[in-house]
């Protein structure tokens, strides 16, 4: 490889390149600077870094279609799903960033350290999303864990922390081991890594006469264990509240949007090509025979991960753990949207991320904000909020009403689209007007949604009632400084904002 | 292949197969598997985690070493490269496992994992 050959392959991974140059000066930054500053300083390094790694993604130095090719070999590919991806995990970065400067969390340890290991979790992230070899895909898959297991047990001196770091370890350490083992198995039947050469040859395969679905289905398995462990898809869900309640808020703010959206990029991105297929149970027969059963695969996975997530939320206490919940349920319904395999529910995905992104990051904002007040994230904390601050009790509302998905707000469009989706899938298996399994399967589908919907909005309102309408023994008002009171009022304006959605339609349908 | 096997001092009629390695590494990954759901102790669950990560190695390795595509530029040193690279990520894996576990040690006094649940269910 020349220099110039160098320099050409390294513009499309410019945004990671930078990262990892900030991820170098935080640490150099946090040995020099005192204790006291450090966190400030380190705060605006690391915050200014990402902020131009975004701006570099936003504005590639290189169009996006002379990259699609790939560089490096093939290994780093560019196309609209890593654009759209990597701009939301470095907004999430930076928003950590923003929110760990917020928090008393974190206080007494130095921030370089766990700055730096958040953009180290970010360029994990960013690669994963933008690989298309399975090697470069598990390295990076593993940079973001490693990243996020330390993050989570941070407070050293905290049990609750120490737990829910051994737990995200062993949960996590096992579910790479079982996808690794996965990938062995696809390219001893593929015979390449290359993640298209991979999907290519499966589909070559299947179209023909005595394809033999086991090992694809085992192999396809495993693999699914690796990515439903950072999604928190059920049944690999259980190490989802304990992280998220034990974990510094920062870090469960960051695991729910970044970690989350990284275990669906990475899914999008290996089944990217079958999305391009239009395999729907109705056509499994055409030409698919041996993919019919992935969207039914999806389709189970996904009423058992969002009724599970549900249910389970319905007797929680701890706000944080609730939220946990919540996100799993979350990812049920994105896992909806893979039942469909047409382009239009790939960007389906990419639209409700893009709202759960905003709604969730707001409402653990305002759990960080109570616990720096209050000194808590249980229920009883949230208990006459609306009388103590208004504007936070109001935004957390806006939050909830969000994320279960009612009008004025983004996660009802997220919702809509999601479900119009599915839905015309099933009128599209139609035939005329006489219903198919086909579209009996996709209607049922539909309506669990609707009911998971209205079963979330039951622990919703717990948390609405809690500050509403129950009283605190303290009821002195709460003063809150304008970063805090402003980033909740900014998260809540975004969402309602978000109603006007056309932008986003139209970033998510460069794909 | 066969002078290969030939220098095992192995019986050159029978050559070792793709089939046993695949055999070995199944073996492998279905006890690191059980190690790492019947473990009580945080390291027996990491060795088991190993153990996966060897099978999968193994895998790599014989199909590599069995399948046809080595001959293509890009893909000729999948297999070897691939176990280089699990063999570091182990490495790493494990020590980000200790330090946690020190932590841990220092926290709950112990590592047993049935011993730490200081949260709810």
């Amino acid at each position: 490889m020349t220099t110039a050959q160098l320099y050409l392959n390294c513009l499309p991974i410019l945004p990671e390149i930078i990262l990892s140059a900030v991820i170098c000066l935080v640490v150099l930054l946090d040995m020099f600077v005192p204790l006291g500053r450090s966190r400030v300083v380190c705060g605006l390094v690391a915050f200014a870094g990402t902020i131009v790694a975004l701006q570099v993604v936003i504005n590639p130095p290189v169009a996006v279609e002379a990259a699609l090719g790939g560089t490096f070999g093939g290994m780093i590919t560019m196309d609209g799903l890593s654009q759209f991806f990597r701009m939301l995990f470095l907004g999430g970065a930076a928003i950590t960033i923003v929110f760990t400067l917020g928090s008393v969390e974190t206080i007494h340890y130095r921030q370089g350290e766990f700055l730096s290991l958040i953009l180290g979790a970010t360029l994990g992230a960013c690669l994963l999303v933008a690989s298309n070899n399975f090697l470069m895909f598990f390295l990076s898959l593993e940079t973001l864990s490693l990243c996020s297991y330390v993050l989570a047990a941070y407070i050293k001196h905290q049990r609750l922390s120490a737990e829910a770091g051994l737990k995200y370890l062993l949960y996590g350490a096992v579910a790479s081991g079982v996808m690794v083992f996965g990938i062995s198995y696809f390219y001893g039947m593929t015979g390449t890594v290359q993640i298209n050469g991979v999907i290519n040859s499966v589909m070559i395969a299947s179209s023909m006469p005595g394809f033999n679905v086991v090992p694809f289905l085992l192999a396809t398995v495993l693999v699914l264990a690796g990515l439903g462990f950072k999604m928190a898809m059920v049944p690999f869900q259980s190490w989802a509240p304990d992280v998220y309640q034990g974990a510094p808020t920062p870090v469960t703010a960051f695991l729910s949007v970044v970690s989350k959206g990284a275990g669906f990029a990475a899914l999008l991105r290996v089944t990217l090509p079958f999305f391009a297929t239009n395999a729907t149970v109705a056509n499994a027969t055409a030409g698919l025979a041996g993919m019919a059963h992935l969207p039914v695969l999806f389709a189970i996975l996904a009423v058992a991960t969002m009724t599970f997530g549900n249910l389970v939320a319905l007797r929680q206490t701890d706000v944080k753990r609730l939220l946990a919940y919540s996100s799993i349920a979350h990812a049920g319904f994105l896992l909806m949207g893979m039942s469909v395999f047409q382009p239009d529910s790939a960007r389906a995905i990419m639209f409700y991320f893009f709202m759960y992104f905003v709604m969730n990051l707001g409402a653990f904002w305002v759990v960080i904000v109570v616990i720096n007040r209050i000194g808590g994230s249980d229920l009883a904390h949230f208990r006459g909020l609306a009388y103590r601050n208004w504007k936070l009790a109001a935004a957390m509302f806006i939050f909830l009403i969000s994320l279960t998905g009612i009008p004025p707000t983004a996660g009802f469009v997220a919702k809509l689209i999601l479900f119009k989706v599915v839905i015309s899938a099933g009128i599209s298996a139609m035939q005329g007007a006489v219903m198919t399994p086909a579209s009996w399967f996709y209607f049922g589908l539909a309506i669990v949604g609707v009911i998971n919907s209205a079963i979330s909005l039951v622990y919703y309102m717990k948390i609405m009632r809690a500050m509403a309408f129950e009283r605190s023994d303290d009821s002195s008002r709460l003063d809150l400084n304008w970063v805090e009171a402003g980033y909740a009022m900014a998260f809540a304006a975004a969402t309602v904002g978000l109603l006007y959605f056309e932008p986003i339609a139209n970033l998510v349908n460069q794909l | 292949m066969n002078e290969l096997v030939n220098s095992w001092g192995l019986n050159p009629a029978i050559p070792v197969g793709l089939n046993a390695y695949l055999l070995v590494a199944a073996i492998l990954f279905v006890l690191g598997l059980i190690a790492c759901m019947a473990r009580r102790n945080a390291i027996g669950i990491l060795i088991g985690v190993e153990l996966i990560i060897n099978a999968a190695i193994i895998n790599f390795m014989a199909f590599w070493r069995f399948g046809g595509s080595q001959t293509d530029g890009s893909g000729a040193l999948v297999g070897p490269l691939f176990g280089v690279f699990l063999i570091l990520l182990a490495a790493c894996e494990a020590a980000v496992a200790l330090a946690i576990l020190l932590s841990l040690y220092f926290n709950f006094g112990t590592i047993e994992v049935d011993s730490i649940h200081q949260m709810e269910r």
